[in-house]
């Protein structure tokens, strides 16, 4: 007998055998559909928002009814705008049981502070189109094999700051001393993530050549927030107002670590 | 004697071995590939098979698989213990490991399709398997020390 020869004829097919084993134990779970994931029953997604970091927090079920775990599994979220990436965010790296239901918590924390300018004017300010770009990776089969899946998806961002308007108070402006105050009207709604926070808001008034004024409130969100700004022109800049004109409104909004600009065309009536 | 010499061989052995080559690295991955791009295609994945290149991958296997057809019939043909097996034996599995990297796409592929992408790195299942290649590469060494003097004893 050639035991030589057949113990490496042998060990060849054990190795063909133990890779088609692992493959039949891998792939059937996921046929016969032993791996399920569902939300919890009564339990919904949690978001909260401090210091410039939103972070969302989705509770998860997944039921690995297959032979092996499933690990070093990670979510990717990135939210983009006109294909520019604002902001990622990444979950702990997690493990699915084999065999058992797997209670998982996925949480993405987005820093707001680090987006840039015009892209955080967009999600604070803007009800716009986000693309969200989703992947999931992980590794299966004793770690032999490893995947990731990602998706694009299109979706309405709800701007943390809607309806912002202005308008200019009644009466316009009143006179205070040499300056002048002039009084703008305004509303917005903030989403629930902000309510009962406080907010500054920094205002500027300016014209075509320069910046004529300025003012500030503070405040405690609410859901719907309105009220009436004052901004003051100084005695020097005073007298460029007597005549009807579009003015710049700069708006500065601070909010829990996060500030955004916004402009918007103001129009003046003029000193009657 | 000239170790390859035709006189040393059998051509049946040589043709049943050939055969099998062609079954095993041909006839049966030819198959399995066309079938699952008729059931992508089925399943409304064309792209998934376009992505995965599939049709040129056939041409590749067939090729591949016909080069160990053809070495696996001279290992065949030669008798054990001789030098000329054990040569063809080993080349027609370093062919086999060529052909099993080039079907398995390298151990990692990448599919997109619409707007999802799905990337599996399955290196670690190929290495496996070219070690089981390996073996029997091995086993060809083997099997000439181990009949080396029988073969030589039958030699005229």
């Amino acid at each position: 007998m050639h035991w030589g020869p057949l113990a490496l004829r042998l060990s060849a097919v054990a190795v063909n055998l133990f890779v088609v084993a692992i493959l039949i134990l891998s792939l059937l779970p996921l046929a016969t559909g032993d791996l399920q994931v569902r939300a919890p029953e009564g339990e919904k997604a949690a978001t909260s928002f401090e210091d410039g970091v939103l972070t969302m927090s989705i509770p998860l079920e997944i039921f690995n009814g297959g032979y092996f775990d499933i690990d070093d599994v990670r979510v990717f979220i990135k939210l983009g705008q006109d294909g520019i990436v604002l902001t990622e965010a990444a979950t702990d790296v997690m493990s699915i049981q084999a065999g058992k239901l797997n209670r998982l918590d996925p949480a993405f924390s987005f820093d707001l502070s680090k987006i840039d300018k015009e892209g955080l004017e967009a999600m604070v300010f803007e009800r716009t189109q986000m693309e969200y770009d989703i992947g999931v990776e992980g590794s299966y089969t004793l770690g032999l094999v490893n995947a990731d899946i990602g998706f694009q998806r299109t979706m309405e961002w709800e701007p943390l700051i809607d309806d912002l308007a202005f308008a200019a108070s009644d009466p316009p402006y009143v006179i205070n001393g040499t300056s002048i105050d002039i009084l703008v009207r305004y509303s917005f709604d903030a989403s629930s993530l902000l309510r009962d926070r406080p907010v500054g808001m920094a205002f500027t008034l300016g014209n075509d050549t320069a910046m004529i004024g300025d003012g500030h409130i503070s405040m405690v969100l609410q859901d719907h927030n309105e009220g009436v700004a004052r901004i003051t022109v100084p005695q020097e800049a005073a007298a460029s107002l007597i005549g009807p004109q579009d003015l710049t409104l700069g708006i500065d909004i601070s909010v829990l670590g996060v500030e955004a600009h916004l402009d918007r065309d103001y129009h003046w009536e003029g000193v009657i | 004697m000239n170790k390859f010499s035709f006189s040393l061989g059998k051509l049946s052995k040589g043709l049943v071995a050939a055969a099998g080559g062609l079954i095993k690295y041909v006839a049966v991955p030819l198959v399995i590939i066309y079938g699952a791009i008729a059931l992508l295609e089925s399943a409304g994945g064309g792209e998934f098979a376009e992505s995965l290149g599939l049709n040129g991958l056939m041409t590749w296997v067939a090729v591949l698989g016909i080069a160990i057809a053809a070495l696996s019939f001279f290992r065949g043909f030669y008798p054990k213990g001789s030098r000329s097996r054990m040569i063809f034996g080993v080349a027609s599995m370093a062919a086999a490991g060529a052909w099993l990297w080039v079907l398995a796409k390298g151990g990692d592929i990448a599919l997109a399709g619409g707007d999802i992408t799905l990337g599996i790195d399955y290196t670690g299942i190929v290495l496996l398997l070219l070690v089981a290649v390996a073996l029997r590469g091995l086993y060809f060494v083997a099997e000439m020390v181990s009949c080396r003097k029988e073969w030589l004893a039958q030699l005229p």
